[in-house]
């Protein structure tokens, strides 16, 4: 409630005051989450961060004018829209290019130190998950990463997606009975 | 399902690439926050947000929607009630501002409203209570022009302010009453286009001179305060609380009233004269000689305003010779009835080289206020011109009294005929 209110705050003094230093404070709270949001559609680190870079700026344009940002009520919703749209302009470009870039970068990096078996299988585990994950329909990889990777209640789901609280329950419930699927027809 | 939920938990902490590099985290924001300062800078206006868009981004951002739906027939309610008990509380709050206060907009704009809704015949009573307004707000800055005090504490300017303020209520009452006059015509002919009374036709032009005979004595109250206003300012001229105030601006202030109260006095005499044409006129229309019943009434309103101008005069004539007692001056006495007096000469004369039509005594009545009042200024005559005018008022209750008297006595010569004629005619049978 209290993180909710800072960011209304902060999204307030950016509208009506253009406050750079408000933004920055937003960008410090969303910038990881944003950042992961599109990486794990696009798999590409390189790419994620200049798209992240993109949204960032392109929302602060559209924050501080007054004619085109009047009606944004959440930061969050906001920019995660902004983030989806983007990444919908990613893959029609790749897709103009014919390139399937799906798989390109999904594999885990193991570091040195982390030799122990466990460890080694938990992010084989990961490997796997993600995969799985990327052979959903849009909609459901979008509720799963913010449900379970950036750990949003289905309140935020519902204001990030503009969708109702019970229908992002519905739509959660279904792309975790499919990923279920997807899992035990791998096995 | 639980395991894959666990799986799916674990992967921001497995999957170190879907996690943003700290370094790029703060370059980038190093980057975007130069870009964000650049096109701010190349921004040439910066929109500027008013309290109002601000209220409207601050409802936006902090009251969720589903809130918003569902208080809107509260809000809506609410929004009525405000603007209904707003306008009633503004006009409140504003009835007792004065020029140069933020509210007095709001009082004469409200006074605008009021008398545009206002119909005839009741338009000229109306216009007259705005001209009462505007004395009494007249008084007020009068009344804090006074106060010593409040001179020193002022800042430089506040005074020219104020009679500026005055000259402008001046101009104003002026102009009301000009108005008042024509809507008293309006008034008039609408009232004679719904009765063919007489009396319900002079009424409302007795009841409009009613209204200014009123407002005649607080000007004339007004007149006095300013008089004395200008006595202070000349006696302290050399003194630096007073000095923010000039001593001509003052005698200014003195004669600006002064032709207020000529304006009001002629406004009267046009009044006066409306009420004896509308009897007249009404009686003639009406196929038949002007009764002498609504003669005497009309007579007897003229007799009474002039009598009331009279009295209020002869009070201040009383009033001041008490003053003059205390303070041994009987040029001020005279100086004060100065301008009340030369006004009811006025009203007189002008009925007197104006004659009303239709009726002798109208005629007569008026030559005698005339006679008693252009004679002097002293009170003698002006007691002299009350006893006159309240002497011709008994004679007409006398006549009156003498007319039914007749028509009594008329009465008993027929009854005892009657009473004789019976008797003849009862011996005639019987014999």
């Amino acid at each position: 409630m209290k993180q909710r209110l800072k960011e209304k705050t902060l999204l307030f003094r950016v509208r009506t005051r253009q406050d750079a230093d408000a933004y920055a404070k937003l960008y410090d709270l969303y910038v990881e989450k944003i950042y992961r949001f599109v990486y794990l559609k696009l798999s590409n680190k390189e790419e994620a961060e200049d798209i992240t870079s993109d949204i960032f700026l392109k929302t602060w344009q559209y924050l501080i004018d007054p004619e085109q940002g009047k009606d944004i009520k959440s930061f969050s919703g906001f920019i995660y829209q902004m983030a989806r749209n983007k990444i919908i302009d990613v893959y029609r470009s790749r897709s103009r290019r014919k390139e399937d870039s799906i798989d390109i970068d999904i594999h885990i990096h193991i570091e040195s130190k982390d030799n122990n078996f466990e460890k080694i299988e938990q992010k084989h585990d990961a490997e796997i998950i993600l995969k799985l994950i990327k052979q959903l329909k849009q909609e459901y990889q979008e509720i799963l990463v913010l449900k379970y990777v950036e750990d949003m209640s289905t309140k935020e789901i519902a204001n990030i997606l503009g969708k109702t609280t019970t229908s992002v329950r519905v739509t959660m419930h279904r792309a975790l009975k499919k990923l279920k699927q997807l899992s035990e027809s791998k096995k | 399902m639980d395991n894959i939920i666990k799986q799916l938990k674990e992967l921001k902490k497995t999957n170190a690439r879907s996690n943003a590099d700290p370094s790029w985290v703060l370059e980038n924001k190093k980057q975007l926050m130069l870009r964000i300062k650049k096109e701010k800078e190349e921004a040439s206006v910066i929109p500027a947000y008013t309290v109002f868009s601000a209220s409207i981004q601050a409802m936006n951002i902090f009251v969720s929607r589903r809130i918003v739906r569902s208080i809107r027939p509260t809000m809506m309610y609410m929004l009525i009630m405000a603007v209904v008990f707003g306008s009633w509380g503004m006009g409140v709050a504003s009835a007792e501002s004065i020029p140069g206060e933020l509210l007095y907009k709001v009082k004469r704009a409200k006074e605008g409203v009021e008398l545009a809704f206002t119909a005839q015949p009741k338009k000229s009573q109306k216009r007259l209570e705005i001209v009462s307004e505007r004395i009494e707000e007249k008084k007020q800055i009068v009344r804090n022009l006074s106060v010593k005090e409040k001179i020193v504490e002022d800042e430089p300017g506040k005074a020219d302010k104020r009679l500026g303020a005055l000259a402008s209520l001046d101009k104003d009452i002026q102009k009301q009453l000009e108005l008042a006059k024509e809507n008293l015509d309006q008034d008039v002919q609408k009232n004679k286009d719904t009765t063919n009374s007489a009396s319900e036709q002079v009424g409302i032009v007795v009841d409009f001179n009613e209204t200014v005979i009123i407002i005649g004595g607080d000007l004339q109250n007004l007149g006095q305060e300013i008089k004395n206003i200008v006595e202070k300012v000349k006696k302290e001229t050399n003194s630096t609380t007073i000095e923010k105030i000039k001593a001509e601006d003052v005698t200014q202030l003195e004669k600006a009233h002064e032709a207020v109260e000529t304006t009001l006095n002629k406004v009267q005499i046009d009044a006066i004269k409306k009420a004896v044409e509308v009897a007249v006129s009404t009686s003639e229309e009406n196929g038949k000689k002007i009764t002498e019943t609504e003669e005497k009434k009309v007579i007897q309103e003229v007799v009474n305003l002039v009598t009331e101008k009279v009295n209020t005069l002869s009070k201040n004539v009383l009033d001041s010779a008490k003053v003059e007692k205390i303070e041994g001056s009987i040029e001020i006495t005279k100086e004060i009835a100065t301008p009340g007096v030369t006004s009811s000469k006025q009203v007189a004369e002008d009925l007197l080289v104006n004659p009303l039509s239709g009726s002798k005594e109208v005629k007569e009545v008026t030559t005698t206020i005339s006679e008693n009042l252009k004679t002097d200024l002293s009170e003698e005559n002006l007691q002299d011109a009350l006893e006159r005018l309240k002497q011709l008022q008994t004679a007409n209750e006398t006549k009156e009294e003498l007319d039914s008297s007749e028509e009594k006595i008329l009465q008993e010569i027929n009854t005892q005929k009657d009473n004789t004629q019976n008797e003849i005619n009862s011996t005639t049978a019987q014999g």
